[in-house]
C-alpha cells in the first residue's frame, strides 16, 4: 500500500511540530523518520494512525482519503514505543484483541490457529500464556508486532521499535524486523533517533527538523550528498569545522589545517565566502614529522583500529586510523583528504 | 557500641508499644464498646430493638440511599477520573480541586447547599412546590446529600492509578479496531477494576455511616426520613442505650464488613499484581 502526506501541519498552542510536511512512500517499502526529538517525527507518526488530527493537509493511502477516518477504521498496524500491550490479558489474548472485537468474530478455532501462527512467526510461542509483566522487553515488542499484525493491516508503523531495548537486544531484533520486512513486504514507516538503525533497515530515511522534512532519499544518497549543513552534520560523527571558499581551494578557520582543493570536496560551496565544513574520522591523514599542528588528547581502540581524540587550535575532532603510534600529549601534523562543504548563511 | 544499640532497640520497643496502645485506645476501645453496651441485656433484647419498625425503616432507608447514592458515584467517579487522568484540558488541576470539596466542606454545609437550595424559602422551593415535588426532609433530599458527601471516594481512588496508566493502551485498543465502549470495557475497566471496586466500597461504607449532612436534610420524621445514624442519636437522646447501641452496633458491623471485604479484595489484587 502507498501513502501519501500532502502539506500536512500541526500546531501545539503555538509552536508548530508539522510544517507543510510531505511524504511519499511506495508499496512495500520501508522508510525510516529520522531525526533529534521534538522534530514532530513522533506526530507525522501518530497522524498516519489517526490517533492525532492534522490541522491542515491530507493523508491518503493506496489513493483512499484517510484525512477524516477515525484510527479504529483505518487497519494500520501501530507498534508503541512502551508496547501499550494490555496488563490484564495473556500474550494470547492481547494478539487475538484485534480479531475478537470485530464485528464478526472469526470462530474460536480459527483465532487460535491465527494467533499461534502470529506468536510462531514472531518466535514467542512459549510465551502465549504470560502476561506482559513476565516477559522481557524484547519479547513484549515482538508481542506488540504481533498484535499489530493480527489485523492484517495495511500499513504498519513503529514508533522507536527498538527505544526501550538493551544495545545487544536491539541489534538481534533489527536484523530480525529487517527479514520479517522483506518476508511480508508490508508497507512500513517507523521513527528513529538513531541514525545507524535508519541507515541499516530503511530503504529510504526522511531526515526531519523542526517540524519539516530536511531531506527524503536512500541511506546512500544521504551519506553521500547530505543536503545542508544539518543532515550533514547529524549523520554520521563528523567533525564541524568554520571555513572560507575562494571558489578554488577551502581555507579551513585558525590557519592550522593545511587548505583543501576543490578536488578533494565531496560537496562545494555554490558561492565563494564563509563556509562551514564536515569532515568524517576516516576523511583524516595523521602524519608523524617535524611540523606539526595537533595533539592528541586521548585514544582509545575501536573495531576496525584506533580512534584519536585531536586538539587542533581551538578545535576538537576525532580520527580513526587503522593503526597509530601516537599516544596523549604527542604532537602530530594532521591535513583533511575530504570534506563536505556548505554555504553559511 | 553494644550499649547504643540496646538503647535503640529499647526505644524500637517503647513507640511500638506506644503504637498498639494508641490504636486499641482511639480505635479498638470505642468499638468494643459500642458491641458491650449493645449486647449488655443478652441478645435477645438487642436483636428486640432492632425488630422496632423505626429501626427497620432506619435500616431500609439506610441501605435505598447507599443503594442509589453508590452506583451513581461509581459512574460519576469513573467519568471524572477518566477526564483528568487521560486528557489534558484547561481548568483540569481546577477539576481535580473541586472533586476534594467534599472532604474539605463541613459535612454541615454539604446538607445546607440542598436546603439552600431546593428547601421551602430556597431558591427552586416555590418551582418544586407549586409542582408539588418533595426534595429536602425526603428520599431525594438525603441521597443528594450523601452522593455529594460520597464523591470524592471514587475519584480520588482511580486519579492516581489512571494517570499512571496513561492512554498507551486504549490508543492501542483502538488501531486495532476497537470503538468507544469496547476500549472501555476491555481495556480501560479490567485495569482499573481492583481500584475500583476499594473506592466503591470505600463510598458505601460513607453513604451508609454520613451523619452530619444527612441530618441537615432529613428533617428526623421517624419511620420516614431516619437513617441509621440518624436515628441512633434519637434513640440516644431519649435514654434508650441499649436500643442505641443495638443500632450502632449494626452499622459498625457493616462498616467492618465493608473493610474486611476491601482488604480480601487489596490482597487478591496485589497477589494477582505480583502475579503479572
Amino acid at each position: 500500500m502507498s501513502v501519501l502526506v500532502r502539506g500536512v501541519e500541526r500546531r501545539f498552542g503555538a509552536s508548530a511540530a508539522l510544517r507543510a510536511v510531505d511524504l511519499t512512500v511506495a508499496a512495500g517499502e520501508f522508510v525510516a523518520l529520522l531525526g533529534p526529538s521534538g522534530s514532530g517525527k513522533t506526530t507525522l507518526l501518530r497522524i498516519l494512525a489517526g490517533l492525532d488530527i492534522a490541522d491542515a493537509g491530507t493523508v491518503s493511502i493506496d489513493g483512499e482519503e484517510m484525512t477524516h477516518i477515525p484510527a479504529r477504521l483505518r487497519r494500520i498496524g501501530f507498534v508503541f514505543q512502551h508496547y501499550a500491550l494490555f496488563r490484564h490479558m495473556t500474550i494470547f489474548e492481547n494478539v487475538a484483541f484485534g480479531l475478537r472485537i470485530r464485528r464478526k468474530p472469526p470462530r474460536e478455532a480459527e483465532i487460535v490457529q491465527r494467533v499461534t501462527g502470529l506468536l510462531e512467526r514472531v518466535q514467542i510461542a512459549e510465551l502465549a500464556r504470560r502476561r506482559p509483566d513476565q516477559i522481557s522487553g524484547g519479547q513484549r515488542q515482538r508481542a506488540a508486532l504481533a498484535r499489530a499484525l493480527a489485523i492484517e493491516p495495511r500499513l504498519l508503523l513503529l514508533d522507536e521499535p527498538f527505544g526501550a531495548l538493551d544495545a545487544e537486544v536491539r541489534k538481534g531484533l533489527r536484523r530480525w524486523l529487517r527479514d520479517l520486512h522483506r518476508e511480508l513486504g508490508l508497507t512500513s514507516l517507523f521513527v528513529t533517533h538513531d541514525q545507524e538503525e535508519a541507515m541499516e533497515l530503511a530503504d529510504r530515511v526522511a531526515i526531519m527538523r523542526d517540524g519539516q522534512i530536511v531531506q527524503y532519499d536512500t541511506p546512500e544518497a544521504l551519506m553521500d550528498r547530505p543536503i545542508n549543513a544539518f543532515v550533514a552534520g547529524f549523520l554520521g560523527d563528523a567533525a564541524r569545522l568554520p571555513a572560507e571558499w575562494d571558489g578554488t581551494a577551502l581555507h579551513f578557520g585558525g590557519g592550522q589545517l593545511p587548505p583543501l582543493p576543490a578536488s578533494a570536496l565531496r560537496l562545494a560551496p555554490t558561492r565563494p565566502g564563509p563556509a562551514v565544513a564536515f569532515i568524517r574520522p576516516h576523511e583524516w591523514s595523521v602524519m608523524v614529522q617535524e611540523e606539526t599542528n595537533a595533539t592528541v588528547r586521548s585514544r582509545h581502540p575501536v573495531s576496525r583500529g584506533v580512534r584519536l581524540e585531536l586538539s587542533i587550535g581551538e578545535h576538537v575532532v576525532e580520527v580513526e586510523l587503522p593503526a597509530t603510534p601516537l599516544r596523549p600529549g604527542e604532537r602530530c601534523q594532521l591535513g583533511a583528504t575530504a570534506a563536505r562543504a556548505y554555504d553559511v548563511g | 557500641m553494644r550499649r547504643r544499640r540496646d538503647g535503640n532497640r529499647f526505644l524500637r520497643l517503647a513507640v511500638l508499644l506506644l503504637a498498639v496502645a494508641l490504636t486499641c485506645i482511639i480505635l479498638l476501645l470505642p468499638l468494643a464498646a459500642v458491641f458491650t453496651e449493645a449486647l449488655r441485656r443478652g441478645i435477645p433484647v438487642a436483636l428486640q430493638a432492632l425488630a422496632d419498625p423505626d429501626a427497620l425503616a432506619a435500616i431500609r432507608l439506610t441501605l435505598l440511599v447507599a443503594a442509589i447514592a453508590v452506583p451513581v458515584n461509581m459512574v460519576g467517579g469513573i467519568a471524572a477520573a477518566w477526564c483528568i487522568a487521560k486528557f489534558e484540558f484547561p481548568g483540569r488541576r481546577f477539576l481535580l480541586a473541586l472533586i476534594e470539596l467534599p472532604f474539605s466542606v463541613s459535612p454541615v454545609i454539604s446538607g445546607l447547599v440542598w436546603v439552600l437550595l431546593f428547601g421551602a424559602h430556597g431558591w427552586f422551593g416555590e418551582w418544586l412546590q407549586e409542582r408539588d415535588i418533595q426534595i429536602i426532609f425526603a428520599l431525594p433530599g438525603l441521597v443528594l446529600a450523601t452522593i455529594f458527601v460520597t464523591f470524592p471516594f471514587v475519584a480520588r481512588t482511580l486519579v492516581p492509578l489512571m494517570q499512571e496508566q496513561g492512554r498507551g493502551a486504549e490508543e492501542a485498543a483502538a488501531t486495532l479496531g476497537a470503538g468507544g465502549w469496547q476500549i472501555f470495557r476491555r481495556v480501560t475497566l479490567p485495569d482499573i477494576r481492583w481500584a475500583l471496586l476499594s473506592g466503591v466500597l470505600l463510598c458505601n461504607a460513607r453513604a451508609m455511616g454520613e451523619f452530619g449532612a444527612v441530618s441537615v436534610v432529613s428533617g428526623h420524621i421517624r419511620g420516614e426520613t431516619n437513617t441509621m445514624p440518624l436515628h441512633v442519636e434519637i434513640l440516644y437522646n431519649e435514654y434508650q442505650f441499649v436500643a442505641a447501641f443495638a443500632v450502632a452496633a449494626l452499622l459498625a458491623l457493616l462498616a467492618l464488613v465493608t473493610l474486611g471485604a476491601k482488604a480480601l479484595l487489596e490482597r487478591h489484587g496485589s497477589s494477582r499484581a505480583s502475579l503479572l
